[in-house]
């Protein structure tokens, strides 16, 4: 009978796998799979295999981004369909604990999986779930969630970087919480679950026993301190750091807004990355003194240009960072402005016709400034301009980046 | 670099006798061998009618009576233009109407291979679908080739008569075909005034930035200079008089016509001169730089041409 139960388990533990692994396919199936099936193919048309939104079912299962994001903008983006899987998970967790955990947690799976076979040495004493916990719910009360990034849907979410095609070297450090666990696994098993998982430390937190609430906020006392303290103070310095000057704007992805909300709203799951058809979607490198922005989704024009006909990203957010455009909204959405570097333009610099950017852009947003002799030069026109990248991509200058380059904007507008 | 290096070094046996074509070699047998000679005047076709259908079908028919594509050649290569993100009727791409109807003749004339390769400007994912081409190519069982992501396919060539362009990665397909047909819609464009059948040529090889900072209407006559097709037919049923390559034009004019012709330059000239407006034609320098490096007559006085209306 023993034996049974664990196989019913086991079984629904896997099915739950192989459910949530074919969600993070949704959007378009990445090329070198489908030439696996059609190897002889010398073009490989595009093939859905599950509509791009379905992307976002598993990182907004967790009731614990969906709390911090409620915190954190007061969920006025978020859609009321998406309460309901989180709410229901959170009631289940009333009940019956760690059930999700135990059954459907696509992480949990594989790390219990992985480690049927240890060292057993306890090398972490110390639990940090807690601490993560409570950081993450104080800092989200101030606007800017610090630890977000470490739900484990999110982060099972994110390991799909390496097969959509989007692993960058920026894409590699975010990604590594998976692969990085797996391996501590071995050392000391289900580390993760039990020391560092914040969703499963809510879960323990809401589970009715005979230990009253108030004890166990009492028993926590110590977490609930040094997380309020430390939190609180890490939030506001990201937040508002004096280091990032004002008018440094990064391309983000359209229906974004600005970048404070995006960048403290953003779990890090990578959903839009992954269902970008052209990857101008990108993980972003930390090469600035904005910590808030470090690892965010961020546009960039030389990897691929954001499609007219396209609207993948907005559908998938689970925690509303990136709002949900319809068509026409994200067709007249401007997320950026394209300026040209007159001292690189093939046109401006060395008076020679050009005119790339004109001939690309969809939108019919570069003017051309005649010389005095009548050569086209180019010319954005920042009204029609949406910041698609595709002069930036198509531009024939390559020294040290194109002459035309897209540059982001404080708040993105309907044009 | 050394990619170049690379596909010339897995150059096959064919590839390499026309890649000597290339280099001037052996003119008397490359893929234009049955060519018209330059000096005679050119025969062009002006097909009318509203019926793509009908009008593919004479094409097929002038072809077919003129010496067909040779005989014993069982392989083409088909340049379309399929290079953007918009629907047929918009004007940007061959439409797919012409290019079914094109590749069942193909077919009804004992060719067997068919391969329709594209360097597109838009991601090809999009331009393929949208265009309609990649539909009609699966149906008539011709290959559609995305040489953007089949960059293994270019092979160096050198243009000896090339003044800008002396050298071009251009793509094998075209190379190690029997027939080369180019089948370009005829449209304003922003870069080199009209588009049309030279200009086609930019989405069969690898680096176009280089024609963009080389003088582009020079590079355009210099690639004439190298690849022969031989056929050109041109797609004038709608043609796009501004906000070219892509549109969507303000002013896109129902023609109906479709230009069949042996010589790329004639048909290039014809086209741009009686189609467009005089401005337009004298903004695309390249045909005359052909037809001053003898690629071609230019003149429209001096070609041999033949209305027809079905």
């Amino acid at each position: 009978m023993k034996l049974n139960s664990k196989t019913v388990r086991w079984s629904a533990r896997i099915f739950f796998l192989i459910a949530a692994i074919l969600l993070l396919m949704a959007g378009p199936i990445p090329v070198w799979i489908l030439k696996i099936f059609q190897p002889s193919e010398s073009f490989i048309r595009e093939f859905i295999m599950l509509p791009a939104w379905m992307a976002k079912i598993v990182p907004s299962l967790s009731p614990l981004s969906f709390l911090s994001s409620l915190e954190t903008h007061q969920g006025s983006r978020l859609i009321v369909l998406w309460i309901l899987p989180p709410a229901i998970l959170a009631t289940a967790a009333v009940f019956k604990g760690r059930i999700f955990c135990r059954w459907i947690c696509p992480l949990g799976t594989v790390y219990s999986a992985s480690c049927t076979k240890n060292f057993k040495k306890h090398f972490l004493k110390k639990k940090l779930s807690g601490y993560l916990f409570w950081g993450i719910i104080f800092s989200s009360a101030i606007g800017f969630p610090l630890f977000i990034f470490l739900d484990p849907l999110s982060t099972f979410s994110r390991v799909n970087l390496a097969f959509s095609g989007s692993l960058t070297l920026a894409a590699v450090i975010p990604g590594i919480i998976f692969p990085a666990f797996l391996i501590a696994g071995l050392i000391q098993p289900m580390s993760w679950c039990s020391h560092f998982c914040p969703l499963g430390h809510m879960f323990d937190l809401m589970h009715k026993t005979n230990v009253k609430y108030t004890d166990r906020f009492r028993n926590e006392r110590r977490e609930v301190v040094t997380a309020f303290l430390l939190s609180i103070p890490l939030a506001l310095f990201i937040r508002k750091n004096p280091l990032v000057k004002d008018e440094d704007y990064p391309v983000l992805p359209p229906g974004a807004g600005n970048k404070d909300t995006f960048s403290s709203l953003c779990t890090r799951c990578y959903a839009c990355v992954n269902v970008c058809p052209t990857k101008i979607l990108t993980v972003g490198f930390p090469d600035n003194a904005d910590v808030g922005r470090w690892f965010q989704p961020e546009m960039n024009a030389y990897r691929g240009t954001c499609q007219e006909s396209c609207n993948n990203c907005t559908q998938v957010c689970p925690v509303g960072a990136i709002r949900k455009l319809p068509f026409e909204e994200k067709h007249s959405t401007q997320i950026g402005i394209a300026g040209v570097i007159k001292s690189k333009c093939i046109a401006w610099d060395q008076g020679e016709y050009c005119m790339v950017c004109s001939e690309f852009c969809p939108y019919v947003a570069i003017d051309s400034d005649p010389s005095e002799s009548g050569l086209a030069r180019p010319s954005v026109n920042p009204e029609i301009c949406r910041g698609c990248g595709i002069c930036q991509n198509a531009c024939p200058v390559r020294k040290n980046g194109a002459a035309i380059v897209v540059g982001g904007i404080r708040e993105q507008k309907r044009i | 670099m050394k990619n170049c290096m690379k596909s010339d070094t897995a150059i096959s046996r064919r590839t390499f006798i026309k890649g000597g074509i290339a280099a001037g070699i052996l003119v008397s047998i490359s893929p234009s061998g049955i060519f018209a000679a330059e000096n005679q005047a050119p025969e062009i076709w002006v097909i009318h009618g509203e019926d793509k259908v009908k009008l593919m079908k004479k094409c097929l028919e002038i072809i077919n009576t003129d010496g067909g594509f040779g005989k014993g050649r069982k392989s083409l290569a088909l340049k379309i233009n399929a290079g953007w993100d918009r629907t047929p009727e918009e004007g940007a791409n061959t439409h797919p109407v012409l290019v079914d109807e094109f590749l069942k003749g193909c077919r009804d004339v004992g060719i067997r291979e068919i391969v329709l390769p594209e360097n597109s400007c838009h991601p090809a994912n999009k331009t393929f679908v949208k265009s309609g081409i990649f539909d009609v190519a699966k149906k008539n069982d011709a290959r559609m080739i995305d040489l953007g992501s089949d960059r293994k396919s270019f092979v160096k060539v050198v243009l000896d008569k090339g003044v800008s362009l002396k050298e071009v990665e251009f793509s094998n397909y075209f190379m190690e075909s029997d027939i080369v047909v180019n089948m370009p819609v005829a449209k304003h464009h922003g870069g080199a005034g009209l588009t049309i059948a030279m200009k086609n040529w930019m989405g069969a090889v690898r680096d176009r930035g280089f024609w963009h900072k080389n003088s582009l209407h020079q590079c355009i006559a210099d690639i004439a200079t190298f690849i022969k097709p031989n056929w050109t037919i041109i797609d004038a049923t709608r043609t796009m008089y501004d906000s070219g390559p892509q549109g969507p034009a303000k002013e896109l004019k129902i023609q109906n016509i479709l230009i069949v012709s042996k010589d790329q330059v004639a048909a290039d000239a014809y086209a741009a001169k009686t189609l467009f407006p005089e401005k337009l034609y004298e903004r695309a320098k390249y045909i005359k730089i052909a037809g001053e490096m003898g690629l071609g007559i230019v003149d429209v006085e001096k070609m041999n041409v033949k209305k027809i209306e079905v």
